[in-house]
């Protein structure tokens, strides 16, 4: 009972700190949290990697995951699209809202959740098919397009929003292998925008990147941002204060500390985070 | 405008979800009927073979107290044991033996029957024991003799053995000194397997299912059923006449019609009488591990193929292990990267994956056209072999010496080594338990490969233990494949008890190898 | 002695003279072994005690073991090239004299009767059942076994001789400069090409004795009679005096039971071996791979005959019930029966090596699948196995090279009889049944039953090649495409 309403509490607290965070930066609508954390642990066979992770992420913002490497960040950010669950050892506790949900049910079908949770992964994965079949392997799959106009029009749509339609609409047909490391990424993300979902998430999107890809990678996500709740995991702190508007910093398993990236980068609470950001360790 | 439209794909996904679920399951439990599949069909193969191969594990002998008469045995009188081997009639002496028990056999043609219960090849045991000890003769000493080998599988179940019964019969008439007929007693069952698909009455030919009876030590045929009145010839006379009223008879259905097996009804009769009298009897048979090869099943062994097949891995490895190495060595350690190196490379990949038959080839033209080696011989097969697994020992070797890490090479260089002192002293003995697995793992390869010995005579029938590695001799595989094409019902145990041999070799040199690997393996 | 000398082949018949040569030999390069070990030695040490005090004392380049190995490898390498050499071009020279020594009346015989002259002569003289006994074959044989003799003696005497002035060269070779080790490893790297040139002359000798029996073959039987004749009959009894009177070799036939055969182990082998692949790769938790799969592998370790014992005693009667069953008429062998336990024998080569090829791609393209939604299914049958297509295809080529060249299975269970139907059922043979069927009979070794064999293995081995060429390729290919 009282962990509940303590959760709820620090919930309350946090919503707070986004209507604050919200009217520094000129957000007009205020929306209930998109994706709610409430006492996440995960396990891998013995060892536990989170320990009562308490988080709310929400939507038309840019949250940002900080923290040394092996912090748990990754391993949080894959509980919210239950990617854990494809890791055999992997066990998850706790509740995983995301719009009023609890996706760790038994009774909810990943296939239906990740149809609206994308992902974009560290390394461009794009598969060894051409564009097209790239971006509409999400609405095939999915049948949310059957005639050619329409998976056309998908195509077009999703590349445009990567910002990837301009260098690559004259060879839709060739191996997305064949494009550049950031044109990957791009390729990767419209294949994750195909199916419209209403959050992505971004597992250190930029990290295989050179600076030029990864300044547009960064500039497409703030465009993103205006339709999608967008959750980055990174381990460059600029990029978490360029890109995000909330950031939470992890730190051996356990979430240490979040707010409004100004706040975190310029006056965190804890004294770790600032050890962390001031680059005494990780 | 887009919220709409992701309501709209959440329906859609969710009203396939259900089907794609379904789909998901279909495919999983194709996979895995698949892997059922196989191995199904692994346990098919291994449990039909070692079903087929437990009648070999036992051997019906006949079993006699036998009178070593010195006029038959040593009609000379030197007691020298040549002379015993060459002019002894020790067949004489086990049928003089034989007709003891069954007296008339001469007169009513028992007489052939009881020739073939024990073979020539079967008494040359006891002509040898005798030989080397000519003081038995003149005593009498209990021998056994491995019988007949149809009979031997005809006891064990084989030819659809007889379901056995037993009835009274209400009266007897005895018609001719070889013809009986009786009535069944009212509520006695006749126990015959060919009774459903009588019409009445049945004549009992060649083609319908056999019934012999037996009473009083002497054996019957049944010719003929007629609404339970059954007329029978003699096989074998009672020792006591039988009685005109309520004889009490055994009988003895065989499944298989007589036209159809290879062992005689009269065969059969003698056989069961032999068997209740206990001049038969069942032993553990190890004649498979003990005998060279025979013609005769029940004297069969593979011991001339077990020391055949020892030669020529012991050539093989011999060869392949040291040229392997070594080759494995070079190409790895000191050949240059160039197009020579890869053809070579490309051609060792290649030449593993030549049909085995393709090398017997090789063997028969090079070996025994060009250079005249002998045929049959494991010294030509060994090489034959060799070269086969030369290109696997080459493979595996490469693996194992690339995974040795570069540092040890750096550090014994670092000391002022040579190179080829860095390799020999230092990534040579690391990668030997690497390099030993493999070598042993091609050479159980080598021991059950069969087609490239075939082609160089290897195919031979060898009744002699093999002496050197030019001797004639055959291997274990070749035998096995020699025994399944000989007709005689005998050979199908007797081949599959030879498989079991072979894979118990198998399974012996893999446990090596896996010892190997787990005790000096090391993972860097 | 000479005529004592001659065992039953050449090789073999120089055992006494060449046994003693070879003895002669490893003693005396023992000997200068140690005499230079000694030496060496000695050396070492004088130049220690001998050295100025104060500084490092002098050291020969070489330790004294690579001087004494080089003294031995001195005395070896010409004594025991000479023995080889002669060994090897004795026949030859035998043939020569043979030759020249003939009878007008024979050397004037046709090729092939002259060679089983020369075979039957040599027959007689180093032992062996000539196929005739004439005063004629008699003399030559005489001679041959003189000549043989003497050679012996000859090449046995310049070996030692060789094998001398090495022996005495060497040893003055011994100094505190001479660089015996860097000697010693070149000869052990040349030691080590001939090792791996050893498996290049491999494919040299069976390319070579191929084309070379095959080519004989198609000077008496016309290829094209060969590869599109439909009659094949090679059991019409030929003597070697009876060039003219062939068999029929017409291989259509046997390219066509090999052919469907091998189809058959394909259909069973390829779902069976690829569904299991992906199920223990992608579905089975660790605990049933570690179990399985060597079970699977377990397959591909029992020897052939053990399938073919199989095939004829298990599934050829099954399959024969079952035919009858269902009303067809079935012989006791046929080529589903081979075809299906072929199947299951090269199940384990799809399994692996697509098991590998599936591993092999990378996780991330998995990841990428699931998250966009797909299941399990969807992500194996429209990411994996089209990103893993190579390499399975290669896997497969494998697989049908290895059905092709399957000989004991299809010898024990598939019969004997060019049957040319297309019915499963019915008994086939095939391209390797038949190299074994005419190559096991006791028939003269130049005849064309048996040179039809070598024209079948030469058809064989390029098939299978040009399979294994392109599927190790192809698997390379894609190895290198995801490392």
């Amino acid at each position: 009972m009282t962990t509940t309403s303590m959760q709820l509490n620090r919930g309350l607290e946090e919503a707070v700190l986004t209507t604050q965070l919200d009217s520094k930066t000129n957000i007009q609508t205020i929306e209930a949290p998109k994706v709610q954390a409430q006492g996440i642990n995960v396990f891998y066979g013995e060892k536990q990697a989170l320990f009562d992770v308490n988080l709310d992420m929400p939507s038309k913002l840019v949250t940002a995951f900080i923290g040394p490497s092996g912090c748990g960040k990754s391993t949080f950010l894959r509980c919210i699209n239950r990617m854990n669950d494809t890791i055999d050892t992997c066990r998850v506790d706790g509740k995983m809202i995301v719009d009023g949900t609890d996706v760790n049910q038994k009774s909810i079908d990943p296939v239906m959740l990740r149809a609206s949770v994308g992902m974009v992964f560290q390394k461009p994965n794009p598969f060894p098919k051409s564009i097209y079949e790239n971006v509409v392997y999400g609405p095939r799959i999915h049948g949310l397009a059957q005639k050619k106009s329409e998976l056309d029009n998908i195509v077009e749509a999703s590349l445009r929003k990567a910002g990837l339609w301009e260098e690559v609409k004259d060879r839709l047909d060739q191996p997305g292998t064949s494009l550049s490391g950031g044109q990957q990424q791009r390729l990767v993300i419209a294949r994750a925008i195909a199916v419209d979902p209403e959050i992505i998430l971004m597992d250190e999107p930029c990290s295989a990147l050179d600076p030029i890809a990864t300044a547009k990678i960064e500039e497409l996500i703030d465009e993103l941002r205006q339709n999608y709740c967008i959750i980055i995991v990174t381990h460059s702190m600029s990029q978490a204060a360029r890109v995000s508007q909330q950031t939470a910093f992890f730190h051996m398993g356990k979430l240490v500390e979040a707010g409004p990236t100004e706040t975190i980068f310029t006056n965190p609470r804890d004294t770790r985070t600032q050890d962390y950001i001031t680059g005494r360790f990780g | 405008m887009t919220d709409k439209n992701r309501q709209r794909n959440q329906a859609i996904v969710q009203s396939r979800l259900e089907a794609r679920n379904k789909s998901e399951t279909r495919f999983r439990l194709f996979g895995l009927a698949m892997v059922g599949v196989a191995i199904i069909a692994c346990f098919m193969l291994i449990l039909s073979i070692f079903f087929q191969s437990l009648p070999a594990l036992s051997e019906n002998r006949l079993v006699l107290n036998l009178p070593l008469d010195a006029q038959k045995l040593d009609p000379k009188g030197t007691r020298n044991p040549q002379d015993i081997r060459s002019q002894g009639d020790f067949a004489g002496v086990v049928m003089d033996n034989l007709l003891l028990r069954f007296p008339n056999a001469e007169a009513d043609g028992g007489y052939d029957v009881l020739s073939e219960l024990v073979s020539t090849i079967a008494i040359t045991p006891m002509a040898k024991q005798i030989a080397d000890n000519p003081n038995l003769i003149g005593t009498t000493t209990p021998f056994s003799f491995a019988l007949n080998s149809d009979l031997d599988v005809y006891l064990k179940g084989g030819f659809g053995r007889a379901r056995e019964g037993q009835f009274r019969a209400a009266n007897l008439n005895v018609i001719s000194p070889s013809e009986i007929e009786l009535q069944l007693s009212e509520n006695q069952k006749l126990v015959y397997d060919g009774l459903s698909q009588a019409s009445q009455p049945l004549r009992l030919d060649g083609q319908v299912p056999s019934l012999l009876l037996f009473a009083n030590g002497g054996a019957f045929k049944v010719t003929q059923i007629a609404n339970g009145r059954l007329s029978a010839t003699q096989i074998i006379p009672p020792k006591t006449a039988l009685a005109a009223t309520n004889q009490a008879f055994k009988s003895a259905s065989i499944k298989m019609p007589e036209d159809g097996r290879a062992i005689g009804d009269n065969m059969i009769a003698y056989g069961e009488i032999l068997q209740a009298e206990g001049m038969v009897k069942a032993r553990p048979n190890f004649t498979l591990l003990a005998n060279a090869d025979s013609n005769d099943p029940e004297m069969a062994g593979l011991l001339s193929a077990m020391v055949g097949s020892f030669l020529t891995l012991c050539v093989t490895f011999v060869i392949t292990v040291p040229i392997g190495v070594m080759a494995a060595v070079y190409l790895e350690e000191f050949a240059p990267k160039n197009f020579w190196t890869d053809m070579v490379e490309v051609n060792i990949n290649n030449l593993a994956a030549v049909p085995s038959i393709v090398f017997g080839l090789l063997g028969f033209s090079v070996f025994l056209h060009f250079f005249q080696m002998p045929r049959s011989a494991p010294l030509v097969g060994g090489i034959v072999l060799a070269l086969m697994a030369l290109p696997v020992v080459i493979i595996a070797s490469r693996a194992a010496i690339k995974a040795v890490p570069p540092s040890i090479r750096e550090a014994a260089l670092g000391v002022g080594a040579s190179k080829v002192q860095s390799v020999f002293h230092h990534v040579l003995p690391l990668a030997t338990p690497g390099i030993m697995t493999g070598s042993i793992l091609a050479m159980a390869h080598a021991l059950g490969e069969t087609a490239p010995l075939l082609m160089i005579g290897m195919v031979a029938f060898i009744a002699d233990v093999p002496q050197s590695l030019v001797d004639s001799s055959t291997v274990l595989p070749v035998e096995i494949f020699m025994w399944a094409g000989r007709p005689e019902r005998a050979w199908e145990a007797k081949t599959s008890a030879a498989i079991i041999v072979l894979l118990l070799f198998m399974i012996f040199i893999n446990i090596i190898a896996i010892v190997v690997r787990r005790r000096f393996e090391r993972r860097w | 002695m000479l005529q004592g000398s001659g065992v039953d082949l050449p090789v073999f018949s120089q055992l006494p003279v060449s046994m003693i040569a070879f003895l002669l030999l490893m003693g005396m390069a023992l000997f200068g072994y140690f005499e230079t070990l000694k030496a060496s030695n000695t050396l070492t040490r004088n130049l220690r005690t001998n050295s100025v005090a104060g500084q490092k004392p002098m050291r020969p380049h070489s330790l004294p073991l690579y001087h004494g190995w080089f003294r031995l490898l001195c005395t070896l390498i010409p004594g025991f090239g000479v023995l080889v050499l002669g060994a090897s071009i004795k026949p030859l020279l035998l043939e020569r004299t043979a030759l020249s020594n003939l009878p007008a009346e024979i050397s004037s015989l046709p090729q092939d009767q002259l060679d089983l002259f020369l075979l039957d002569a040599q027959k007689i003289a180093f032992g062996g059942i000539p196929s005739s006994d004439t005063p004629q074959l008699q003399e030559i044989a005489n001679i041959m076994a003189s000549t043989s003799g003497m050679l012996n003696l000859v090449v046995a005497v310049l070996a030692i001789a060789l094998a001398a002035v090495g022996f005495y060269w060497s040893k003055g070779k011994l100094s505190v400069d001479f660089r015996a080790r860097n000697k010693v490893e070149t000869a052990i790297l040349v030691l080590m090409v001939a090792a791996a040139a050893l498996a290049v002359l491999t494919t040299f000798g069976i390319v070579f004795s191929l084309v070379f029996e095959t080519a004989k073959f198609f000077k008496v039987y016309s290829i094209l009679d060969f590869l599109f004749g439909t009659l094949w009959s090679p059991q019409i009894a030929i003597r070697a005096d009876q060039v003219g009177q062939t068999g029929s070799f017409g291989a259509v036939a046997l390219f066509l039971g090999t052919f469907i055969i091998m189809l058959i182990a394909i259909i069973v082998a390829v779902p069976i071996g690829l569904g299991s692949a992906i199920y223990l790769s992608e579905y089975a938790t660790d605990k049933v791979r570690t179990w399985v799969k060597p079970g699977l592998e377990l397959l591909a370790g029992i020897p052939t005959v053990v399938y073919g014992f199989f095939a004829l005693l298990t599934v050829a009667p099954m399959v024969r019930d079952i035919g009858e069953k269902l009303g067809l008429t079935t012989s006791s062998q046929s080529a589903l029966a081979a075809g299906l336990v072929m199947g299951i024998m090269i199940i384990p080569f799809v399994s692996s090596l697509s098991d590998d090829v599936i591993n092999a791609v990378p996780q991330t393209l998995r990841d990428g699948s699931y998250a966009l939604g797909a299941t399990k299914s969807e992500t194996i049958s429209r990411v994996i196995l089209p990103a893993a297509l190579p390499g399975i295809v290669g896997s497969i080529l494998l697989a049908i090279s290895r059905a092709l060249g399957e000989t004991m299975i299809v010898a024990m269970a598939a019969g004997q009889n060019a049957n040319l139907s297309l019915n499963p059922l019915d008994m086939m043979t095939t391209v390797t049944v038949q190299i074994v069927t005419l190559l096991t009979g006791d028939q003269e070794y130049d005849s064309p039953k048996t040179h039809a064999a070598f024209a079948l293995g030469f058809v064989l081995f390029t098939i299978t090649l040009i399979l294994n060429v392109i599927a190790l390729r192809v698997v390379q290919k894609y190895r290198e495409k995801y490392d």
